[in-house]
């Protein structure tokens, strides 16, 4: 009888220890899967693949994007906006891009999560090959739709320089 | 039998209607109080209320910002570092920073994430000498709903590229 109140406590003892850590090893993966969109969209860049690119995005009205460059609207909204405006620069690349992530932190929201980072992007002309070195600092929002993180916001600027 | 039916089938069709109605009631006094959120900020910083202020962020160690200005880190992480970064703001004369918001924007991502987005001017004011700066900004924000109640826990605000 005693041997057996001992196998039940310990059986008990191990579904909670199991149930504890099944939450903490799903909240690490989705850490893991939000790290990897945003290790996809420096690959979708570096190799010009714009299938990749456009399969990182929700595509919907709702998302949007605030850009480092000048002369653009402030605010681009809506999917297809984005699409018309990063399509042109994956078909047509004017030379070579090399980007580093550097100290990305995730910040989970449920099924969403924001991330930041600092992103160091390295372009060469093909004509010249003279390179430019530029750093952004990146906001990524991304959300949980249908089992898959895609982005729904991001918002990208040069370090202030004063 | 058949006045029964119609009957039963216009209190469905009235039950169907009240709770579509009630949702999207519901989503828009979301993006209501999300908006409330924002507009508190400005206030606070055009106010130099440092609790006002503070009574909108997160209190977390997880919050974050990127400053428009080279005065700030290049993320200040935490509340801790982000009330003092803040403060610097609050701790002025009122009237010294004026915010004012262009087009915000709410993106509900679930019931308890958003996002806003606004175009900034801000105009400094000197206290001592009284000139004037004038300076444009994009800002997002991201809120989480905590115990019912929206908080800030990121802010990108970039100024506007010129080159």
């Amino acid at each position: 009888m005693r041997t057996k109140s001992i196998l039940g406590l310990l059986m008990c003892i191990a579904l909670m220890f199991c149930l504890y850590t099944v939450p903490s090893a799903n909240a690490a993966s989705a850490e893991e899967e939000v790290l990897q969109v945003i290790t996809n969209w420096a690959k979708a860049s570096i190799a010009s693949d714009f299938k990749l690119f456009s399969s990182l995005y929700l595509h919907s009205p709702k998302t949007s994007q605030v850009h480092p460059s000048a002369g653009i609207p402030f605010l681009y909204k809506g999917w297809e906006v984005i699409e018309k405006d990063w399509e042109p620069t994956f078909k047509n690349p004017t030379g070579t891009v090399d980007i580093s992530i550097h100290n990305p932190d995730i910040t989970m929201l449920g099924d969403n999560a924001a991330v930041v980072a600092l992103y160091e992007i390295v372009t060469a002309t093909s004509i010249t090959g003279e390179e430019t070195i530029t750093q952004h600092r990146v906001t990524r929002v991304l959300q949980k739709v249908d089992g898959k993180w895609v982005i729904v916001h991001d918002h990208a600027s040069d370090l202030p320089l004063k | 039998m058949k006045t029964k039916s119609i009957l039963g089938f216009l209190t469905c069709l009235a039950l169907v209607f009240s709770l579509s109605f009630a949702q999207s009631a519901n989503a828009a006094s979301a993006e209501e109080e999300v908006l409330q959120v924002l507009e508190t900020s400005v206030k606070a910083l055009n106010t130099s209320d440092s609790s006002l202020l503070s009574s909108v962020w997160s209190h977390s160690p997880k919050v974050s910002m990127f400053g428009p200005d080279k005065a700030s880190l290049f993320l200040t992480q935490g509340w801790t570092e982000l009330d003092k970064s803040n403060k610097t703001l609050t701790n002025t004369p009122v009237g010294t920073y004026n915010f004012t918001i262009h087009h915000p924007q709410v993106t509900m991502l679930g019931d308890n994430s958003a996002i806003t987005t606004a175009y900034l001017t801000l105009v400094y004011t000197d206290s001592s000498t009284k000139a004037q700066d004038i300076s444009q900004a994009r800002m997002t924000l991201v809120y989480q709903r905590v115990d019912g109640k929206w908080l800030v826990v990121h802010n990108h605000s970039s100024m506007f590229p010129t080159e």
